[in-house]
């Protein structure tokens, strides 16, 4: 296990397992003296003891330490359905604290620009309304900054449908940097080969 | 409007597969022979008597991927490092029955690895010959531990598929957007 140095360091680990279509176990704990949590990532779903309760956790409580530890499966290819169903369905479920709120908006408001890969992802997210708020703001805004973004909301429910399509997106691989052009170009080309 | 031009290399010994894996993945292939390769092969036409190998996989309107294959041999390393420029990975097949191929991978691999910094994922091929030496033993020789290496056999399209899947997500991995930002 590893001491989380970010409060939210669980997204980019999950984000990096996801987009990598990685299988394995994540251990996790919230708090020093907590038990530890672990979760399977197969090719087929997530599985784990109590995971109704600890994956909610995973997207709304700060991290103290985690770890990973993958499991080698070269059939890449039948990962995602199942896997992003789950993630999505329960970011769209999760209830924040309005402390929690208020330190993933700081966390995604240190984003540089970003852009959004697809204009409908292949997914279920029931807020597609957000979804398609943030795919064209990273489209035509001169500075796409998620803090930018965010600005956008007009109330505090606004603001939480907002930042939830965030974290869905970041977690999921959705959106890249803008600066990043070779993985966006990558990304584009994986979706392609997958149809050859 | 112009398009956008990837480059991804594929690169192995003589009858590693580089032929049979482009073909699956490409929608036009084409070998040096063609009168119409590119300028950028064109210029090692001369210079070696295998066939060079070249594919076109159309993404969009915007983006084609260029895929070269390139000959494994050290001899033919200045053609690789050349083709490499802008490239966006490597993929290196190695043929599993072949030991004299397995020794000289070793000295690329090597050889890959110091003069660039370019994702590289390694295949190796012919696994279902009797001939074949273990992906342990093959990686014990390369020097890399045995699960970075993929087993392929390039005439199934679902392995082709699956080595490229690899070296994209390899490129993706080592690009994403960091957790520096949290
Ligand atoms: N059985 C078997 N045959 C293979 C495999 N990979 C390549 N071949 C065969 O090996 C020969 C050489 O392949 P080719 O693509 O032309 O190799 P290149 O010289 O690297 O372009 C062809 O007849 C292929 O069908 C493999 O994994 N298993
Ligand atoms: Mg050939």
């Amino acid at each position: 296990m590893i001491k989380a140095k970010k409060i939210f360091q669980q997204l980019p680990l999950l984000r990096n397992i996801i987009i990598n279509k990685r299988t394995g176990s994540l251990f996790f704990r919230f708090k020093p003296e907590g038990i530890v949590q672990r979760i399977s990532m197969t090719q087929k779903k997530i599985t784990g003891i109590d995971i109704d309760t600890y994956l909610p956790q995973l997207f709304s409580l700060p991290i103290y330490e985690y770890g990973w530890s993958s499991k080698i499966t070269l059939t890449p290819d039948s990962y995602s359905d199942a896997i992003t169903a789950t993630v999505c369905g329960t970011i769209d479920q999760v209830q924040w604290q309005p402390k929690t709120q208020l330190t993933l908006k700081k966390s995604f408001s240190m984003l540089p620009a970003i852009q959004v890969l697809n204009r409908r992802p292949e997914i279920i997210w029931p807020d597609m309304k957000a979804y398609a708020t943030l795919y064209n703001f990273a489209k035509r805004a001169e500075n796409a900054t998620p803090a930018n973004f965010l600005a956008l909301a007009n109330d505090n429910d606004e603001e939480t449908r907002f930042l939830k399509v965030l974290v869905m997106a970041y977690c999921l691989g959705f959106i890249t940097s803008k600066s990043s052009q070779t993985s966006n170009i990558a990304l584009r080309i994986l979706e392609r080969i997958r149809k050859v | 409007m112009k398009k956008e031009i990837a480059k991804i290399l594929i690169t192995g010994p003589f009858n590693s597969g580089k032929s049979t894996l482009i073909e699956f993945v490409s929608d036009e292939q084409h070998t040096s022979n063609d009168v119409e390769t590119t300028d950028e092969l064109a210029q090692f036409k001369a210079l070696t008597t295998v066939s060079l190998d070249f594919g076109v996989l159309h993404v969009d309107d915007t983006l084609d991927v260029h895929l070269f294959g390139t000959p494994g041999q050290a001899r033919f390393n200045f053609m690789w490092q050349t083709l490499s420029k802008g490239a966006l990975g490597t993929v290196f097949l190695i043929d599993s029955s072949n030991q004299r191929a397995i020794d000289e991978a070793k000295q690329m691999y090597q050889f890959y690895r110091e003069t660039s910094t370019m994702p590289i994922i390694i295949a190796a091929t012919k696994q279902d010959l009797s001939s074949a030496q273990s992906l342990a033993s093959i990686a014990t020789t390369l020097g890399v531990a045995e699960e970075s290496i993929l087993s392929c056999n390039p005439c199934l399209k679902d392995d082709s598929k699956k080595v490229i899947i690899a070296l994209l997500e390899l490129i993706i991995k080592e690009e994403s957007v960091s957790e520096a930002f949290f």
